[in-house]
């Protein structure tokens, strides 16, 4: 009676049921929702539990953990510890800093900030590389040359100094072309900055994908009921791309908030006050030695993150084209000759 | 043969005894550091937290800055080589004897110290001062307000053209006279300062830090890489002639230094430790002052308590802080005792311009923490602009300071946006007018000598304002201020003078230009191998370099 479930279902259908066989990915999914539902909370925590923001600052109060009287802040400035549910949740994690700010209220806030740059910054650099990877891919000849080359300049650029340097400069002056004008403080500055520096890493593998796609039958199909280039690229094309757009999505995000960690943890990325995973290592690192939490937190924090999406992404590529692997072996192999060639035409 | 063999050990050991006693009896007598026990000789491995603003003397506004070059440039006249209020002593420096002030006060008649010579083995001239004179104006540096009164000073400001003809200097004597428009109390003390050390004629017009002119103290700098490190060896000329024309004057023991920017104070602090270095200019960070303080005081580690305020200014021409309801409405929500967390008890709570110890100070509290005065104030003024840019530069805990400060003016109803810039060129930034949203920030402002004239002219005067290198941030230009900063400025320090600057100091905190917070302890923290007991730690230059001897 039973009949062959791949000829029932279709192809998403099949990538969740072999997406939900792999058990760590499922459970690393889990991770990154916790994750998420953890940052979300962030408000109600704040409101309801901590009674704070996460930029206020009680330096010089006290609080009562059990009964008993203690300072925020000590007078020779050392921050409270960890307090649980000792004083009702406030300074669950302790105090961040000599300016007595709730450590809780920070890393969820401030998670809210690392996870907002990793997935703008992400959707930016993928948007970005597909309209790229599809002109090159599609047009070849001097378009192809002209971004493939301007890729490989990006990729060969040490990019975090790059992004390090600009960072600071545009955290001083920010931005101002005439027809844009971001202020120094904006999270968009270090959003801008790593969706640039990260799309040849999508782009080119999108434009090897392309590239291969062209010459389908499909393709040749449409050119000849005389579909215009801008509708084989984003109606036939583009829905081929979709395995490859979602596991580097997934993958870019994990590496973009990395990259947001360390530009912040140098002064380059988000600014204070404003809190994010790597503001507040830098933080923590002046007190690692009398509250070593304070860095280890938002380290272990991005490191969760990081962690699951990777293997998120991962699953995601072997769910949603088991094949995927080889051809996107045979994509970048055929995108090197290309390369090779000049990037002229193949 | 055997006792031939003893004789020559007894002798041997006893050349080795003499030859250690003699290096020991090293260092000038004038010091008044103590220690002496040491050896001369070696280089002294130092750190600073961050690069000195100028390594040109005419340009150097910064505790960085003069420390790193205090026994490099000697002025014509300079500060003991003192701890405490006996380094405050101003005594001759490349001048033979203090000036003869005569002309009511009007005319200094110094004689340079024959036989003087640069490092590069050029003579020092009389002439020279008049061409450091002109050179720092061209610079426009932010020590030259104290020298226009200088007959002509002025109009050379402003033309940046010929010769200032308020001083007269005769190489062939060593005569240098300067005379001023009118008497100035401070004079003495200003001219002990190295914006005004002479330099040798050739000397290009323009920031020198990358390649700095030769020295005329007993140090030389060597080599510079600006925001890096920088090194020191002796001066030649030093033993050959400087030295000997000026014998009061340190030679140093140490032979040579080499300072490297560590932005981390944390790993300053290791680095001493652990002996890889064996001085840091700046205090231990807030998070490990305490440590340091109990398991170093007295043998590698000593409190120096300064004549300094730490403020948070207020642009005075520009909206929102325009209004003086605005700026006593920060003066009453800043929570003094909260910075004094924030700098782990460096700092000793204080809402005046005059810091305890300069002459002048009378202590009051006009804007005792309120809140609630605060939001009053903030109601009664109802700022129409309200957005508005926080500067502090990115060394702790000064970046904290800026985040609390920023804080405050949010509790205002602010739109704030916090600018950390690196503490390098944070001064620089700040002190240029062009740099936009000038409108509030943190600062701190260390006695150049020790007279109250120096908390008020360079920072709140308004002939102070310059477009760049100016130290008056809050651009405060109030003539109720100015006149009798400069009626106050003509005689030398008396009682009665003090109690106009009292008056002046409590006057201006009614206007509030600033919000000031505190007064500053500072360290000397070296490794194991420094004689702690030796290292001189002067008011105005901070550490010498000569001071530092190995035990």
């Amino acid at each position: 009676m039973s009949t062959e479930p791949s000829a029932e279902r279709g192809p998403w259908s099949l990538a969740l049921r072999r997406f939900l066989r792999n058990r760590l990915a499922v459970a690393s999914l889990g991770v990154f929702l916790a994750i998420i539902v953890f940052v979300l909370a962030a408000p109600l925590w704040a409101d309801h539990v901590a009674h704070t923001g996460p930029n206020k600052e009680h330096t010089v109060e006290q609080i009562t953990v059990d009964g008993e009287q203690k300072d925020v802040v000590t007078p020779e400035g050392k921050p409270i510890g960890p307090q649980w549910f000792g004083a009702g949740g406030k300074f669950f994690l302790g105090a961040d800093s000599r300016l007595g700010r709730d450590e809780m209220v920070r890393l969820m806030y401030g998670g809210r900030t690392s996870l907002l740059v990793g997935i703008t910054a992400a959707l930016l650099a993928t948007i970005l590389a597909i309209v790229l990877g599809l002109l090159a891919g599609y047009f070849r000849g001097w378009v192809d040359s002209l971004i493939a080359r301007s890729l490989d300049v990006i990729w060969s650029l040490p990019v975090f100094l790059i992004g390090l340097a600009v960072g600071i400069a545009l955290a001083v002056g920010g931005l101002d072309l005439g027809f844009i004008e971001v202020s120094g403080g904006s999270l968009w500055i270090p959003i801008m900055i790593i969706s640039i520096f990260t799309v040849p890493y999508i782009a080119r593998p999108i434009r090897g994908e392309v590239l291969s796609f062209s010459e389908k039958e499909f393709v040749e199909a449409a050119i000849a009921q005389g579909a215009s280039p801008g509708r084989v690229m984003f109606t036939e094309i583009l829905p081929n791309l979709a395995s490859t757009v979602i596991v580097f999505f997934t993958l870019m995000i994990a590496n973009s908030m990395l990259f947001e960690a360390g530009l912040s943890f140098l002064g380059a990325g988000v600014q204070p006050p404003n809190s994010s995973w790597g503001t507040m290592i830098t933080v923590g690192v002046e007190l690692l030695r009398i509250q070593p939490l304070l860095a280890i937190l938002p380290g272990t924090m991005i490191m969760l993150t990081v962690l699951s999406l990777n293997i998120v992404g991962d699953a995601l590529r072997d769910a949603l084209d088991p094949r995927g692997k080889a051809r996107m072996d045979a994509a970048l192999q055929f995108e090197a000759q290309a390369g090779a060639g000049g990037g002229a035409t193949i | 043969m055997k006792k031939l063999g003893a004789l020559i050990a007894v002798l041997v050991l006893a050349a080795v005894a003499a030859v250690g006693l003699a290096s020991c009896g090293g260092g000038s007598d004038s010091t008044s550091g103590g220690g002496g026990g040491g050896q001369k000789g070696g280089t002294l491995v130092g750190t600073y937290a961050s690069f000195p603003d100028y390594l040109d003397p005419a340009l150097s506004y910064t505790a960085e800055g003069w420390t790193a070059m205090a026994d490099v440039y000697i002025p014509l006249l300079t500060y003991k080589h003192a701890n405490g209020v006996e380094g405050s002593e101003v005594v001759p420096g490349l001048a033979k004897e203090m000036p003869k002030i005569s002309n009511g006060g009007k005319t200094y008649t110094l004689f340079l110290r024959p036989g003087l010579k640069y490092s590069d083995g050029t003579p020092i001239k009389a002439s020279d001062f008049p061409f450091a004179v002109e050179r720092m104006i061209k610079l426009n540096s932010g020590g030259s307000p104290f020298y226009l009164t200088i007959e002509g000073a002025e109009k050379f400001a402003e033309t940046k053209k010929g010769p200032i003809p308020g001083i007269k200097a005769n190489d062939k004597t060593g005569e240098i006279v300067i005379n001023l428009e009118g008497p100035r109390g401070t004079f003495t003390n200003e001219l002990g300062l190295m914006f005004v050390a002479p330099l040798p004629q050739d000397t290009p017009i323009e920031d020198l830090s990358a390649d700095p002119p030769p020295a005329s103290g007993p140090y030389m700098i060597t080599k510079s890489q600006p925001g890096k490190e920088w090194e020191y060896e002796r001066n030649p000329y030093w033993a050959k002639a400087n030295g000997k024309a000026m014998p009061e004057y340190p030679e140093g023991n140490v032979d040579s230094a080499k300072m490297t920017v560590i932005r981390n104070p944390e790993t300053q602090v290791d680095d001493i430790e652990q002996g890889t270095y064996q001085w840091m200019q700046n205090p231990p960070p807030a998070s490990r002052y305490q440590e340091v303080k109990e398991k170093y005081e007295g043998t590698q580690f000593r409190t120096e308590p300064t004549i300094s305020t730490y403020y948070f200014w207020m642009n005075t021409q520009e909206p929102p802080f325009d209004d003086v309801k605005v700026r006593q409405a920060v003066n009453y929500a800043i929570d003094a005792k909260a910075l004094e967390r924030i700098y782990a008890g460096q700092i000793a709570a204080t809402q005046q311009i005059l810091p305890p110890g300069m002459p002048g100070y009378e202590k009051f509290e006009l804007y005792p923490h309120s809140l609630d005065k605060a939001e009053e104030l903030m109601k009664e003024a109802n700022p129409s602009d309200k957005d508005i840019t926080v500067w502090t530069d990115t060394e702790s805990p000064n970046n904290e300071a800026g985040e609390y400060f920023n804080e405050v003016l949010k509790e205002l109803g602010f739109n704030t946006t916090l600018k950390l810039i690196n503490a390098d060129n944070y001064f620089t930034v700040i002190g240029n007018l062009s740099t936009p949203d000038l409108d509030a920030g943190w600062s701190d402002w260390f006695q150049d000598y020790p007279h109250p004239n120096d908390f008020f002219q360079p920072l709140l005067a308004g002939e102070s304002i310059q477009s760049t290198n100016n130290n008056n941030f809050a651009q405060y230009d109030n003539p109720a201020l100015n006149k009798p900063l400069v009626e106050l400025a003509e005689e030398q320090l008396s009682s009665e003078q003090e109690e106009g600057y009292a008056k002046l100091d409590k006057e201006t905190m009614e206007e509030a230009p600033w919000a000031p917070y505190g007064t500053r302890t500072l360290s000397t923290f070296v490794s194991d191998e420094v004689d702690l007991e030796s290292v001189i730690f002067n008011p105005t230059f901070g550490h010498y370099l000569t001071s530092f001897e190995f035990k």
